[in-house]
């Protein structure tokens, strides 16, 4: 009797195997690839942001041709591929250079793309989507601030999921003013990614009723920020805002202002949480810094696609928004494809302009991508996370505010 | 001016001198303004950076690297640039062009090499003086005496060494030494060599004090040029001048002016200095 249940159990166990393995074998993408052009940036000033974002495309493709999709399953289904066929990434340089970008992305839709990925700079960006105009391509920069990406002329086929410096800013008032910080200093280098990226903020800033009194710019590859930093103090600011992009000089900033032994409330962009590097240069120096940054420790949406990176990458692999903001565009663009049954151009741009309500693996918990004709930007203000370094690292999430 | 200022002025103003010293010696044995400099410097920067963030890793394959990396860059320079191109035709613009092809080369490859995210080296010495609410980091006071010991002996070898001597003879005029029957190319090796090993002791003392990454030499390179134009080639220690008048120059706009104002003041006092000093900078005074 014993035998004959074994047995029975066996043949269960060997139909269920056969069944799934058919499931497996029947769903494996198949036929021509669909290529997804990629713009990146390996030997110019956006390269540490691009590399990274770079590693997320290979990665999170081929999850894709896997079927797996961790959360975003519930708005993409579990089919592997995109629309049955499998996925590959071509890429192409263009050194952070916009006079280069709309060629490089000529070049990549002459190799056979059909989508385009913008991972180099926002400079870059507003020049190469010229050509997604031109072509009727479809095209996502995913990791790029800058609200001028999808603003006419000539943005009627990008789309970006970062938060923009807008949204951002205005948390930045609304946590000063809960703090009753009304004086601020800014700290910035000569790069024009800080310059314009300033520029918002102050223009921001200003438009919400606080002062600025001081505005210091430290030289690239500055060895110290020391002088910077001794007129800061001397302007008596309640606190230093800072938006160093470049990571040395960022790193020697924090390092500076800890030798000077400087009391002064410090906030930053999520520059410096992209980029762990200034983290581990600057030490203790860093801790105490409040960013508004786009990855929440507690969401799970997020903590699913870092055991994903980190599984692949390894466990010390630095986890930071520029992968997650990868991940939603892979599945805004997979969703779009199937839903219109075509990678035409028109057709999924039309197709991502109907979509809301998105599962998104960045911002705080339960955060979701809303876009319309006139919305390219699909973030919303729970994608902004105000959180503080301790421990050298952005690890916990700031207790007295975070938007919603 | 604010005692840390002070201090980190002085300690900027040593690494300029290096530098600046980098270029004196090179243009010493090849009448070459070598912009190649900074990368140099940083390439072996970021050699003993990348072999010294490990800890548990010998130093001395980090000095290693830094000094080796160096060493051949500048040598590449010198045996395969600069002397097939003097051999065919004398050609200043042409040399200054293949340099400056050359510096952007050393950037890529030390992107490929330590990749493009910067690095902080290992401090040769831990722990820091404490004077007051002042503290200055025992790596940084050897950093010092390292580049007062390094100008002191070039000074020296210049003086009294035999190779040294001859350069200034091969500096002066290198028709008149080669008439002489001096091993001008073997002395110009020793130079070549000799400035190598001083740009690999500036990368390895800088690595420390300040993150460096693929693109840093262009500041090195621009702010040492600056430095030996200040300080002049009359005498070996007129780097360190210069060096040391840069950063003080450097320090006092940024405090004073604003962060801005640096790069405008150091290239007026440039246009200045070439406007009424030029006999200084790109020939040597030949003795009568």
């Amino acid at each position: 009797m014993e035998a004959a249940k074994n047995l029975i159990r066996a043949a269960a166990l060997v139909a269920a195997g056969w069944t799934m393995l058919g499931s497996v074998q029947a769903a494996a993408p198949t036929g021509d690839p669909i290529t997804i052009g990629v713009v990146e940036d390996r030997s110019g000033a956006a390269t540490f942001y691009s590399s990274e974002s770079v590693k997320s495309v290979k990665l999170f493709i081929d999850m894709i041709n896997h079927g797996e999709y961790l959360f975003a399953s519930s708005a993409v289904g579990t089919a592997p591929g995109i629309l049955g066929r499998p996925v590959k990434a071509i890429y192409e340089d263009d050194e952070n250079n916009p006079n280069l970008t709309a060629v490089k992305t000529r070049r990549l839709l002459e190799n056979g793309a059909q989508i385009i990925f913008f991972v180099s700079g926002s400079g870059s960006t507003l020049q190469g989507r010229i050509v997604c105009t031109e072509q009727k391509i479809l095209c996502m920069a995913p990791t790029n601030v800058s609200a001028k990406i999808v603003q006419p002329p000539n943005n009627d086929y990008i789309f970006t999921i970062t938060p923009q410096s807008e949204t951002a800013s205005a948390v930045y008032v609304e946590a000063w003013k809960k703090l009753g910080l009304t004086k601020l200093a800014f700290i910035e280098d000569e790069s024009a990614t800080a310059k314009t990226v300033a520029d918002a903020y102050r223009k921001a800033f200003e438009a919400a009723g606080l002062s600025r009194v001081a505005d210091e710019q430290v030289e690239a590859s500055a060895r110290d920020a020391n002088a910077q930093l001794l007129r800061i103090s001397a302007a008596k600011p309640d606190l230093i805002f800072d938006l160093i992009q470049s990571a040395p000089s960022s790193a020697n900033m924090y390092r500076s202002a800890a030798r000077l032994d400087l009391k002064l409330a410090r906030w930053g962009t999520n520059t410096i949480t992209a980029q762990p590097k200034i983290w581990q240069l600057a030490g203790d120096a860093i801790n105490g810094l409040l960013v508004v940054d786009n990855l929440a420790p507690d969401n799970p949406n997020t903590n699913q696609v870092k055991a994903a990176y980190q599984k692949q990458y390894g466990a010390d692999a630095p986890y930071v928004f520029l992968h997650s903001m990868v991940w939603d565009a892979l599945m805004l663009t997979k969703k779009a494809a199937e839903a219109v049954g075509s990678t035409d151009g028109t057709k999924l741009r039309d197709a991502i302009e109907g979509m809301t309500d998105f599962p998104s693996s960045y911002g705080q918990k339960g955060n979701l991508l809303n876009f319309a004709k006139e919305r390219h930007n699909g973030a919303g203000n729970k994608g902004n996370v105000v959180v503080q370094f301790a421990h050298g690292s952005p690890s916990a999430v700031w207790d007295v505010y975070q938007p919603n | 001016m604010e005692l840390s200022l002070v201090v980190s002025g002085i300690e900027t103003g040593a690494f300029y001198g290096l530098v600046a010293l980098g270029y004196f010696l090179f243009l010493r044995a090849t009448a070459a303004v070598n912009f190649a400099m900074g990368a140099y410097v940083m390439f072996a920067g970021l050699a003993y950076g990348y072999f010294s963030e490990d800890p548990s890793a010998p130093l001395v394959l980090g000095l290693a690297s830094a000094f080796g990396a160096a060493v051949l860059f500048s040598w590449i320079t010198e045996d395969l640039i600069l002397r097939p191109m003097a051999r065919r035709a004398r050609d200043e613009f042409g040399a200054v062009m293949a340099i400056v092809a050359l510096m952007f080369v050393i950037e890529q490859l030390a992107g490929l090499a330590f990749g493009r995210r910067p690095l902080l080296g290992r401090e040769l010495l831990d722990g820091a003086l404490v004077v007051g609410s002042l503290a200055i980091d025992y790596h940084d006071l050897l950093a010092l005496v390292a580049t007062l010991g390094t100008f002191a002996a070039v000074a020296a070898w210049l003086k009294r060494g035999r190779y040294g001597r001859m350069l200034r003879a091969v500096g002066d005029n290198e028709a008149a030494a080669r008439a002489l029957g001096l091993p001008v190319r073997r002395v110009r090796l020793v130079a070549v060599i000799a400035t190598g090993l001083i740009c690999g002791l500036a990368g390895i003392l800088v690595a420390p004090q300040t993150a460096l990454s693929f693109q840093s030499h262009l500041s090195f390179a621009i702010l040492g040029f600056i430095a030996l134009v200040l300080g002049g080639v009359g005498t070996p220690w007129a780097p360190l001048v210069g060096g040391m008048l840069v950063s003080a120059i450097e320090a006092a706009s940024a405090r004073y002016i604003g962060g801005f104002a640096r790069d405008y003041v150091l290239l007026a006092l440039v246009i200045l200095v070439f406007s009424f000093r030029p006999e200084g900078l790109f020939t040597v005074r030949v003795r009568s």
